[in-house]
């Protein structure tokens, strides 16, 4: 729904409704603009499906490969805008990601394209959210491992806890086991 | 000294240690669906053996223990994910709700509520004197307060309704704090007894889970129990003691928790608790005061450039809306129209019935910067985003907590979980020693029965 221009689901950015852009320095037609933002932004889009996998599954070649690809697409997507816009000096990059602040410039365009940056801006939300459980979950880790009973001795391979981290889950052999002893 | 009857013995403790396998082996495929069930592992170890020299004899198997593997790691990342997921849940859900709010009134949204009652005044300006069109001023003036009202009402129920929840969440959690000193007890009891623990140890972890989707916990251990408090350090439990939470009303008639005395509703920041709180006590009360501001601003600048102007009768001009209240808390719930005779509206500058002059500057009103330095218009629908807004941020986040449980919920089955064609070729290969011994048992007793029968005849 809208209410005077602006919408109430912010995935559903502000869009002025026409698909031609005023700016004296574009040097494209609107539609060839749109399909190329298009085209990039549903790379974008994947790359970070697929980068959202790989950081569920500490895969770090992956998150690389993700994070130099999304880097790589923000630039290109920036320069097609600088290029439309013909703002010279080229748009701040942090108004790509900033939520509820759209410049007009950014929301010209098709609907499609505006449905798409929503999209982009969920996952980059849920990315943002996943890689603050990573580092949560890397500090647990790190606070576990450098715990009072640390030892110098080199670390077990297969050891995930510090031994006698919880009294209850006695360690065994790399898993912390519970032993049940039989009557 | 090596013996039939030594070796009887040895064939006996690999039968025993070969059924109490089976035994973990069945329970494990028995316990496949069940929730929360860790998976059980026999441990065996040979006997000590006994030494005659020059000889070396062992003495058989012993059926050492039977362990529930777990990740005490990956249970407490589970534990706050869990706590985050429940919070978002609650969150969500009533931020889903709050948005509903703007979208479903009655008398359509504030947004053309004010939009309609622009027009009307701008309508009235084409001719003042025209009392249908004055009429039309009052109606658009009667539907932007009850939008106001319908808008601020469903609020209040929905802060309401989500006090009931809090109310309900702390019953579920003294439920589960009692059932958890229980387990601790019952599990305590039977470690230091050396029984088996595991099935209470598994139950005790599915109740600390369910806990940690309603409220935040820390879980401290210790010998052979567990103590729960609150991330912020209240006791929930301390080893077969619960501390059970109450609630309280308190100025605004809202429900405040309490533990033993204190009141600890500004720490809960986690679980269904947490989310409801946040909602209840952050984000409504956020929103309402919005639409307060509007309601106060657009009634007051309205009712300026009323009273400025003068009637149809030639009169000074009387407020339109009734005065909001000066704090403006409130000021949505409580908009009202003041006047019901259409000739009482100030169009007029000079007092003349055909002068249009205050109508105009009344009209004006929606565009000038009169709330917060937005036109009401604006201001409205900056409130509407701001909804919008964070919701889908807790709606990302939460899709983001869903995933990261999933991811966690399935390393623990890959540690913990029961795999089927694991405890098949268990099972097969306990049942053949079983055979094994049971033959070595059988051989054994023809020998015994040949020595029997060898002393039989020599006697």
């Amino acid at each position: 729904m809208q209410h005077n221009g602006l919408t109430m689901d912010p995935l559903q950015p502000r869009v002025t409704g026409t698909s031609t852009i005023e700016s004296s320095g574009a040097r494209y037609d609107s539609g060839a603009r749109t399909g190329a933002t298009l085209a990039l932004l549903r790379e974008l889009e994947s790359s970070l499906v697929v980068s959202q996998q790989a950081l569920l599954t500490r895969d770090l070649e992956g998150m690389q490969r993700g994070t130099e690809q999304q880097k790589r697409l923000q630039h290109e997507l920036l320069v097609l805008w600088d290029t439309e816009t013909g703002q010279g000096s080229g748009v701040q990059e942090s108004a790509w990601f900033l939520p509820g602040k759209p410049s007009p410039k950014e929301l010209q365009g098709s609907a499609e394209l505006a449905v798409a940056i929503g999209r982009i801006l969920h996952l980059a939300r849920v990315q943002a959210g996943l890689l603050i459980r990573a580092q949560r979950s890397l500090k647990l880790i790190s606070r576990l491992l450098t715990g009072p009973q640390i030892n110098y001795e080199p670390p077990a391979t297969h050891t995930i806890a510090a031994p006698g981290f919880n009294p209850v889950f006695r360690s065994g052999t790399g898993l912390n086991k519970e032993v049940r002893c039989r009557a | 000294m090596s013996s039939l009857n030594a070796s009887l013995a040895t064939a006996l403790s690999g039968l025993n240690a070969d059924q109490g396998a089976l035994e973990a082996t069945s329970n494990n495929v028995a316990n496949i669906n069940t929730p929360g069930y860790s998976r059980e592992e026999p441990i065996l170890v040979s006997s000590d053996p006994v030494v005659e020299d020059p000889l070396t004899f062992g003495t058989g198997v012993t059926l050492q223990s039977i362990e529930s593997i777990r990740d005490p790691i990956l249970e407490s990342q589970i534990q706050q994910e869990t706590q985050t997921q429940g919070q978002l849940n609650a969150l969500v859900s009533a931020l889903q709700q709050t948005q509903v709010n703007f979208t479903s009134n009655t008398g359509g949204d504030i947004g053309t509520a004010i939009s309609n009652f622009f027009d009307s005044i701008n309508q009235l300006a084409t001719d003042p004197s025209d009392l249908s069109l004055r009429q039309g001023v009052l109606t658009a003036a009667g539907n932007l307060a009850t939008s106001f009202n319908t808008t601020a009402n469903q609020l209040t129920t929905q802060s309401t309704s989500l006090d009931d929840n809090v109310v309900s969440t702390v019953n579920q959690i003294n439920q589960l704090t009692q059932q958890i000193a229980q387990l601790n007890g019952q599990i305590s009891a039977l470690q230091n007894a050396g029984e088996t623990a595991g099935t209470f140890v598994d139950q005790r972890q599915q109740a600390i889970d369910q806990l940690s989707s309603l409220v935040d916990v820390s879980v401290i251990p210790s010998d052979n129990t567990l103590t729960l408090t609150t991330a912020n350090g209240t006791a929930l439990v301390a080893g077969q003691q619960s501390f059970q939470l109450s609630t309280q009303p308190n100025s605004s008639g809202l429900q405040d928790i309490y533990s033993q005395g204190s009141d600890i509703t500004s720490t809960i920041v986690s679980g269904q608790l947490g989310g409801l709180l946040q909602a209840r006590d952050q984000q409504i009360p956020a929103i309402q005061s919005q639409l307060d501001t509007l309601a106060a601003g657009l009634a007051n600048a309205v009712n300026g450039v009323q009273t400025a102007g003068f009637d149809l009768n030639g009169n000074q001009g009387t407020d339109l809306f009734n005065p909001p209240p000066a704090s403006v808390t409130g000021a949505a719930a409580s908009l009202s129209v003041a006047i019901t005779d259409p000739s009482l509206i100030a169009a007029s500058s000079d007092a003349t019935a055909g002068n249009n002059a205050n109508a105009d500057a009344m009209y004006a009103l929606g565009n000038q910067s009169i709330i917060s330095g937005q036109s009401p218009s604006d201001y409205y629908s900056g409130i509407v985003f701001d909804v919008g807004n964070a919701t889908s941020e807790a709606t990302a986040e939460q899709s983001a907590s869903d995933q990261a449980l999933q991811q966690l919920n399935d390393q623990r089955a890959s540690v913990s979980g029961v795999s089927l064609d694991e405890e098949a070729a268990n099972m097969v290969q306990y049942q053949e020693a079983y055979q094994a011994s049971a033959q070595v048992i059988t051989t054994v007793n023809d020998m015994m029965y040949a020595v029997i029968n060898m002393t039989t005849l020599t006697g």
